[in-house]
């Protein structure tokens, strides 16, 4: 795609920050115990030990305990539990 | 914190789902703007059962996405302001009830409901209740008419044993405090007229009864100065003839015999003499009490030798007749030394006369005219003055038997 290539492009050249050029997510980690996801697109799969969610480059799965979903809207969504791993799979 | 409280605001609601897709739920909801709170399985629960808080708001758009998803949701639990108001709304009868006492301490408080009397010791409270009804202070009367400076005049006037009389509003209680007038002692006419004490007679008034005694006459304390005689018929003489009987009065005298008497009174004061005295230096002391048990926390002890000692509390709080349990306790020493007094005779002479004549006074009694005045030295021990100060005065000598 000429224009996205323009895009990184021109992002690259002016420093601007890379979330606003990039395809995918912003994934926040805070400790072990918070992951915040911004631009998600849905939830494939829920529970207690497993999180997988559909982000713009594939699939983000991430692993851990007593997880829950603290708050979630619309293309954004805060998991809070013992965070074990995250694994990126691109589609 | 704020999200909590804001959440708490617009109502929120747990649901409950079951199905066998609960993912397709939630990216429905999504879908439409739904925003999910605390989504979590339980994992004591063997089947798979997802909760989710969602603001009261959001609810009916999940009806859609629960079709769409084929699962089945239930509320579980609502929480905030919507929800207690509508619980509210439905208890009318408690509000209603709650109002209506509210009312009725409202109403009630602003009548009078009891009259009470305190300060009275002879009067009798039934008889100042019955006044207070006449001026217009009863049961079920409305406080807002009270004029109590004028009340205060009413009841004076309709209670004619009494000096003084306030009006106090104490909530609903009205509390009239009277001060009966200290009435003075009535005169009892009983029998003879003797002599109060030794004295030289030098006026005689007879009203009644045969005088015993010439105008120049020494008497002697005891002595019978106007004998009782009966007394002719008086009509209407009022009050103090409240033993006639029919008019007739018992055999009494009456009369006055005025004489000369005479008063002394001796001090000794002694030319040496140590006397306890403050010096300038003081210290206090604080510490709390609690029920009867003091804590001193400085100064448990007086610093000085010697020392006087002064105690005071205070009380921190207190609220109506609610009193907080612990006093402050200040203790003042003030240091106190022995101060060896020498005096020279004339000092020692003007300080005795001055004793002397402070305790002669006490002892004289009213109405008594003073006619002279000396003092004598007496003689003494070494190092010490005495003297005796003598007056003569002109007073009444008569007074009845046994008085």
């Amino acid at each position: 795609m000429p224009f996205k290539n323009w895009q990184k492009k021109i992002g690259e050249t002016l420093d601007l920050p890379e979330d606003l050029y990039r395809e995918g997510p912003r994934i926040t980690v805070i400790g072990f115990e918070v992951v915040m996801i911004e631009d998600f697109q849905q939830v494939i799969f829920f529970s207690e030990e497993n999180v997988i969610v559909e982000v713009g480059a594939g699939h983000l799965e991430l692993r851990g305990g007593n997880l829950v979903l603290a708050q979630m809207s619309l293309g954004e969504i805060e998991i809070k539990g013992e965070i074990h791993g995250l694994e990126f799979r691109k589609a | 914190m704020y999200k909590k409280i804001m959440r708490y605001g617009r109502g929120h609601i747990t649901i409950e789902v079951r199905g066998e897709n609960p993912e397709l739920f939630l990216n429905e909801a999504l879908g439409q703007d739904v925003v999910f709170f605390d989504t979590h399985f339980d994992a004591r629960k063997k089947d798979k059962v997802l909760y989710a808080g969602v603001t009261a708001g959001d609810f009916p758009k999940l009806r859609a996405a629960a079709r769409q998803a084929k699962v089945e949701v239930r509320i579980r639990r609502k929480r905030g302001i919507p929800f207690v108001v509508s619980r509210w709304g439905k208890r009318r009868g408690l509000i209603l009830g709650g109002v209506l006492i509210v009312l009725a301490v409202l109403v009630l408080s602003q009548f009078v409901l009891s009259v009470s009397v305190t300060g009275n010791r002879t009067l009798d409270t039934q008889r100042v209740v019955t006044e207070a009804d006449k001026v217009g202070i009863r049961p079920w009367v409305y406080r807002g008419v009270l004029d109590k400076k004028k009340l205060e005049k009413q009841l004076v006037e309709a209670l004619p044993e009494c000096t003084w009389v306030s009006i106090e509003e104490r909530g609903t209680d009205v509390l009239i405090s009277v001060v009966e007038k200290a009435l003075p002692p009535q005169v009892v006419f009983r029998g003879d007229l003797v002599a109060a004490r030794a004295g030289l007679v030098e006026e005689i008034m007879l009203i009644q009864g045969t005088a015993q005694v010439k105008e120049g006459d020494t008497v002697r304390q005891g002595q019978v100065l106007i004998g009782a005689e009966a007394g002719v018929k008086v009509e209407n003489l009022g009050a103090a003839h409240n033993d006639d009987k029919e008019g007739l009065q018992p055999p009494v005298a009456k009369g006055f015999v005025r004489g000369r008497t005479w008063y002394s009174a001796e001090a000794v004061v002694p030319l040496r003499e140590t006397v306890v005295s403050a010096t300038q230096r003081q210290k206090n002391g604080w510490g709390i009490k609690v029920g009867e048990r003091v804590i001193m926390i400085t100064q448990a002890k007086s610093p000085y030798e010697e020392s006087f000692v002064e105690k005071s509390q205070y009380r921190l709080f207190s609220w109506r007749n609610w009193e907080f349990p612990v006093e402050m306790v200040k203790v003042n020493y003030q240091e106190t030394e022995a101060v060896a007094l020498s005096r020279d005779p004339e000092q020692a002479l003007s300080l005795a006369v001055e004793q002397a004549s402070a305790e002669l006074e006490a002892n004289l009694p009213a109405g008594a005219e003073v006619l002279r005045q000396d003092s004598v030295v007496l003689p003494a021990e070494e190092g010490f003055v005495r003297i005796r100060v003598q007056v003569e005065v002109f007073e009444e000598l008569a007074v009845y038997e046994g008085s």
